[in-house]
């Protein structure tokens, strides 16, 4: 570097020109003056001026290669489809566990049975907190509960055995 | 085209959302309006014109890939720029292993067109051509990171906040070094504007 003396009012000038865009009013018209005065800082702020203006005329001269839009569209489109893809193959994981046929099948069968199974073991031997239903007959309130009761007594006294709930049902009915 | 009339009144935030979306016709028309700037910023980064090219083709497949990291509260040309800053900074990394980097011969004897307007006063044409690349010739001097610094400023005019979030470096930072920059050029380059100054 020239052995270059700059005074200190010309470096904030100077400053201010390279950062020029941020320049208060007030600032931008002290600059102007010192401008008309300061051959140093004239030069100095021609010098930046050159070297945009050039810098721009140099972007216009530019002219891009046209294959390129061609591929970014192609890039583009498999970006899109590869996306659609894995959403699909996701939607296809989530719903296939990636487990094999035979074994979703045997699943399928095993968790119908257990709920079946769940429902008559239920129906055979109801749970004890269960609270009876009520229902209305004749104006009279009849607990379901003691109606079973009722019926079973009476069926295991005609039939002379013991009867479950499910063939009393089928094969007699409550009648008041 | 209909098309190109809607879309060129839209912002470039807005057509980087319609990107993420996979709109072909928003990307052509964000490549339309930054492929001169990124490709004359490359070409003065890296020196060449097929670097550049390959350079700018590599910016928009990153802009494709990453469409969903971009982040519509910032501003477009700050992100863009910011992809173009991190592809320099590892072409030049790359060339440093390769110790293969560019020189100042390089960069003189690039493969730099003429302006295509044939009705440009030639003298006026090369006069420029010589300055400009007596300006390089210091900025390469300074290095790549302080080159970039002043393409960012005086070729793209981004603003100070800008470069800042593309460099990482505080707006301080950035201010003292380019007026820095501009102060070394300003006396290096005194055969085009002697300065009055001199002791």
């Amino acid at each position: 570097m020239n052995n270059v003396k700059t005074p200190k009012a010309c470096l904030q000038i100077q400053k201010d020109i390279v950062l020029g865009a941020y320049l208060s009013y007030s600032t931008n018209k002290a600059l102007k003056e010192h401008l008309k005065t300061c051959p140093a800082c004239r030069a100095f702020a021609e010098l930046q001026a050159n070297i945009k203006d050039r810098l721009t005329a140099e972007q216009s001269a530019q002219s891009p290669p046209e294959r390129t839009l061609k591929q970014l569209h192609l890039h583009l489109a498999d970006r899109l489809q590869e996306r659609n893809a894995t959403a699909w193959r996701r939607l296809r994981q989530l719903l296939a566990f990636r487990m094999r046929f035979d074994h979703a099948m045997a699943a399928v069968i095993v968790v119908i049975c257990f709920v079946w199974g769940l429902g008559r073991l239920h129906t055979i031997y109801p749970p004890k907190s269960a609270k009876p239903i009520k229902y209305h007959a004749d104006q009279s309130v009849i607990e379901t509960a003691q109606a079973t009761l009722l019926l079973r007594a009476a069926a295991e006294q005609k039939l002379g055995r013991p009867i479950s709930e499910d063939s009393l049902y089928s094969r007699f009915t409550f009648t008041m | 085209m209909d098309w190109k009339i809607l879309y060129s009144h839209r912002t470039d935030e807005a057509l980087m959302a319609r990107v993420q979306k996979g709109d072909a016709r928003a990307m052509t028309v964000l490549y339309e309006r930054y492929n001169r700037r990124l490709l004359v910023f490359f070409r003065r980064m890296l020196g060449g014109k097929q670097v550049a090219e390959d350079m700018l083709q590599e910016t928009f497949l990153h802009l494709i890939d990453r469409a969903g990291l971009y982040d519509s509260a910032k501003k477009f040309s700050t992100w863009l720029f910011c992809i173009a800053y991190n592809l320099c900074k590892n072409e030049y990394r790359r060339r440093q292993r390769r110790k293969s980097s560019a020189t100042i011969e390089d960069l003189l004897h690039s493969d730099y067109p003429l302006a295509d307007n044939l009705t440009v006063d030639l003298h006026e044409e090369i006069t420029s051509r010589f300055f400009l690349e007596a300006v390089f010739r210091e900025l390469e001097k300074l290095g790549p990171e302080r080159k970039s610094l002043f393409l960012l400023r005086c070729q793209q005019e981004l603003s100070v906040h800008e470069i800042a979030e593309i460099t990482g470096l505080a707006e301080g930072t950035v201010k003292s070094r380019l007026f820095y920059i501009n102060k070394i050029l300003a006396d290096r380059l005194e055969s085009f504007h002697p300065s009055p100054h001199k002791a």
